[in-house]
């Protein structure tokens, strides 16, 4: 952000306020929108933006006030703004506590084989390698939109924090359609990725398209399901997002938290412990960060041990409200694998959900449970595509159930197993 | 109220980045914003206010000659507009090898328009102080009334916006607020955690500061019984939707599947029903940002095109769908006023603005009296669409059962319903001569694209799987 020197030195001198932080960040972005194969929209995004804050020791608490400014901001608005959030910070009685402490200056990029390569190049790659895997009859991709993505993210504050973090990710959205039945069908398809691999892309794109001519032919079971679920990538990062967000120590400041420390979340575990670490860094993944938007360094903490609930994790503030060392607002999950192969897992009858119109997970109704679009039913000899059917179970007795794949995999801000294998769910 | 001077002192150079980009393109369009946004936020331990922390301030340039679209989203139009717009043809191209295989579009209507609209607010009646006072009073009433509320919030979310549209032949502006005002207990009961809500959506603070002190017993009642809340017995039943999940139900079964960026696409199956019944005589639906007035009721959407009342669903049959600009060139139809960003760094997509059923004719005790067994189902929680296959999911906080024609005390809770799109809007029997649109709603594209919508209703009395 061109202004953000002017930014720093204004709320530095600030009457009034007792510290300052701000966080600034340049995003460029090259996008191309394709529908029925065909170049739609090409957009090229450059924005820039900071988030300021004051901070005010009275009456023995701490007041601050946010504001955001953009590019165009002069002197006299960020002055203004500047002195308006101090008044606002001055109403405010929040417990006292300190902004991380750096004297280190940090200017980094996060590792990715993107960095340095054309934004443009890049777009049509990825274009490429979709339209290489439509080689199915009958299927294709009906909408595709790319985005090549680079952020750089900058955090100064009044306590020598000066640290500045390039990210390079492309996303893709693909919706494989498949033409073949008596209607044509779709799933809908979304990624992104922090280092791009385009024969991965054609791999993943052309199974999908097969999971689209499976949806083609699936049908309503016309008898009861009783058997396990397995879920993918897709699900799987709902369900540990949603465990996970209940160790915040944010959550857990305010009480909102289901489980506290030392509580399990397998009461009984008769399949895999589950065993999670919160991640900074994790290969490849879009969600990594060598820091925070308080500009503190992140610290990997590892949060359940065995199905026990080991520690909490989360931002500088709440941290030192709750007497804990900051980890910093950590955006991956690292599930532990099992022991079980994916072969094994799928030899068994079971579901196989491949599509659903998203899981959901209800931590305070112990609940799970979604609707599904395309499923494979494994009766034990045969696979067959199944559709029109929901599924839910009570929570905390299906994790007790858990197989956990040996196969990892690395979707998001998740890695973990490639698939999991739940009991006890009811399939109607 | 007019436009605040960071867009009037920069339409000039619109004007004149349009003129200069026409040498090259047929069409050339320019959307100015600049919403501020301010965010009181109480709770039983912290407190905040933010200003312009979810802002969105700058331009898009949107330009075509009758082949694929291009944009430029820049934070400023200024100084030399010469230089700016040899880099916005530099920048907003394709790689060679892609400009072959483009779409063809037709001619954009840019019929000459010059316009400012602009609608009553009273943000500048209430300081922050008075703000955040008012916050912590309903928060310090709401917790004052159980030991068992572990956490009471109160939020505030403002929105002001201010837009201006350049094209050559049109010059747009407009200004109107609108308020969301959201109370959030979480309740303890044993080892039972539940959270509740309730809201209060307007375009005046006035209006939402009045209403949300009158939610708190409703809200702390609602908690304390969700409490005991079970899971329901999956399988179909009778329901009645309240306003709430009726409009969920409108969104995610209808709004979606005739947004028309999805028609050009081949993903909605509702481009093959048009003309055709697709739900219970008695249905009547519309979405438009002039068809009611809630948090997307704009006076012309980011395309320049001025606000509709679209009639989507009329006496059951499909009718009309909604679109953006380049959906309506690709369709060769006119725009209904429904492209919207996420904010300047965005596409404009076919989106929904307020969408609703129309109201009926039946009491609501009358409906709750038809079910010997069922269920009333309350308030949104989420959905999810399938336009093209018209699957349906839709999330609902809670439920209330219904036996022998009379609502009980038994709550369920979290309530899943699910099915297929005609046969759950064919099920409508009876729907109420009430009506209600919330407008506290954010609607994605798939998983992304976020923009506030409003959606509602009256009381449906349907047939759905519950789960």
């Amino acid at each position: 952000m061109k202004n953000i020197d002017l930014i720093q030195d204004i709320l530095s001198k600030q009457q009034g306020a007792d510290d300052f932080a701000v966080c600034a960040t340049d995003t460029s972005s090259y996008e191309l929108f394709f529908v029925r194969g065909k170049l739609e929209t090409v957009r090229k995004s450059v924005h820039s933006s900071a988030q300021a804050s004051l901070y005010v020791d009275h009456d023995g608490k701490r007041g601050s006030a946010s504001f955001g400014l953009d590019e165009s901001a002069d002197a006299e608005e960020i002055k203004r703004k500047a002195a308006e959030a101090v008044a606002r910070a001055k109403m405010i009685f929040d417990e006292p506590y300190t902004l991380p402490r750096d004297g280190k200056r940090l200017d980094a990029e996060i590792p990715s084989n993107l960095c340095g390569k054309d934004e443009k190049q890049i777009a049509a790659d990825i274009a490429k390698a979709v339209e290489r895997a439509c080689t199915r009859k009958d299927c294709g991709i009906n909408a595709l939109e790319v985005f090549v993505v680079t952020k750089t993210t900058s955090v100064r504050n009044g306590s020598g924090v000066d640290k500045t973090q390039i990210k390079h990710t492309v996303s893709i959205e693909a919706i494989p359609t498949c033409d073949a039945g008596a209607q044509s069908v779709e799933l809908f398809e979304a990624y992104t990725f922090g280092s791009l691999n385009v024969d991965e892309i054609t791999e993943e794109i052309a199974a999908r398209l097969d999971d689209a001519a499976a949806r083609a032919k699936a049908v309503k079971p016309d008898f009861n399901l009783e058997c396990p679920v397995i879920l993918n990538p897709y699900e799987i990062r709902t369900l540990f997002e949603e465990i996970v967000a209940d160790a915040d120590y944010a959550r857990v400041y305010l009480r909102s938290n289901l489980h506290c420390e030392g509580d399990n979340w397998q009461s009984e575990p008769t399949g895999d412990k589950l065993t999670v670490t919160m991640r900074g860094l994790i290969e490849d993944s879009p969600n990594s960060a060598l820091f925070d938007r308080d500009g503190t360094s992140l610290e990997d903490r590892l949060i359940i041990d065995g199905g026990r609930i080991v520690a909490g994790y989360g931002a500088n503030r709440f941290a030192q409200y709750l007497g804990q060392k900051a980890t910093g607002a950590l955006g991956c999950v690292d599930v532990e694998c099992g022991k079980t192969p994916t072969a094994e897992l799928c030899a068994l009858p079971h579901l196989e959900c491949v599509y659903l119109s998203g899981l959901q997970v209800d931590l305070y109704n112990d609940y799970i449970g979604g609707e599904i679009r395309l499923a494979y039913y494994f009766d034990g000899k045969t696979r067959v595509p199944v559709t029109g059917i929901a599924m839910s179970g009570k929570l905390s007795e299906v994790l007790n159930t858990i197989v956990l794949s040996k196969e990892r995999t690395v979707l998001g801000g998740y890695h973990g197993p490639q698939k999991i294998l739940l009991d006890k769910m009811n399939i109607f | 109220m007019a436009i605040r001077e960071f867009l009037t002192s920069r339409t000039e150079a619109c004007k004149r980045l349009v003129r200069l980009l026409g040498e090259d393109f047929a069409y050339v369009s320019v959307l100015g914003a600049d919403v501020a946004t301010k965010s009181v936020v109480v709770n039983r331990r912290t407190s905040r206010v933010e200003t312009d922390t979810d802002s969105d301030k700058g331009f898009v340039v949107k330009m075509t000659n009758g082949k694929a679209f291009f944009e430029y989203s820049v934070d400023d139009i200024g100084g030399d507009i010469e230089s700016l717009a040899q880099k916005i043809l530099r920048e907003a191209s394709a790689d060679n090898s892609l400009v072959d295989g483009m779409i063809t579009s037709r001619p954009v209507d840019d019929e000459p328009l010059i316009k400012s609209f602009t609608r009553e607010n009273d943000f500048d009646k209430y300081s922050d102080e008075q703000l955040l006072n008012a916050c912590t009073a309903i928060k310090d009433e709401i917790l004052a009334k159980s030991d068992n509320i572990v956490n009471a919030s109160v939020i505030l979310r403002t929105l002001d916006v201010n837009k201006l549209f350049v094209s050559k032949n049109r010059c747009l502006d407009q200004a109107y607020t609108w308020v969301n005002g959201i109370l959030v207990v979480n309740y303890r009961d044993g080892d039972k955690m539940v959270s509740a809500r309730e809201g209060a959506c307007f375009n005046l603070l006035g209006d939402v500061l009045e209403a949300l002190p009158k939610k708190i017993d409703k809200l702390v009642s609602k908690a304390e019984k969700l409490t005991k809340a079970k899971p329901v017995e999956p399988g179909v039943y009778d329901v009645i939707t309240d306003p709430s999940v009726t409009g969920l139900l409108a969104h995610e079964a209808f709004g979606h599947g005739v947004e028309m960026d999805m028609f050009v696409k081949e993903r909605a199956l509702a481009k093959s029903y048009m003309g055709k019944a697709v739900a219970s005589p008695i249905c009547n639906m519309r979405d438009g940002a002039a068809a009611t007035l809630s948090v997307a009721s704009y006076f012309f959407d980011d395309d320049g095109v001025l606000a509709h009342d679209t009639q989507i669903i009329k006496d059951g049959i499909l009718i009309c769908g909604i679109s953006d600009l380049i959906s309506a060139s690709e369709l060769g139809s006119a725009p209904t006023g429904n492209g919207r960003r996420q904010d300047h760094t965005r596409k404009a997509y076919s989106r929904m603005t307020n969408t609703f059923f129309e109201k009926g004719t039946d009491k609501l005790g009358d409906m709750i009296a038809s079910i010997k067994h069922g269920y009333m189902i309350f308030e949104t929680n989420n959905g999810m669409e399938d336009p093209k296959n018209w699957a349906i999911q839709c999330v609902a906080e809670y439920g209330i059962e219904i036996i022998d024609g009379k609502l009980t005390d038994n709550y369920v809770s979290p309530v899943v319903m699910s099915g297929y799109v005609p046969d759950v809007l064919k099920s409508i029997s009876m729907i109420s001569d009430d009506f209600v649109v919330e407008g506290a709603g954010m609607c994605g594209k798939g998983h992304k694209e976020w923009v506030r919508v409003s959606d509602g209703g009256p009381a449906l009395k349907l047939k759905v799987k519950l789960g």
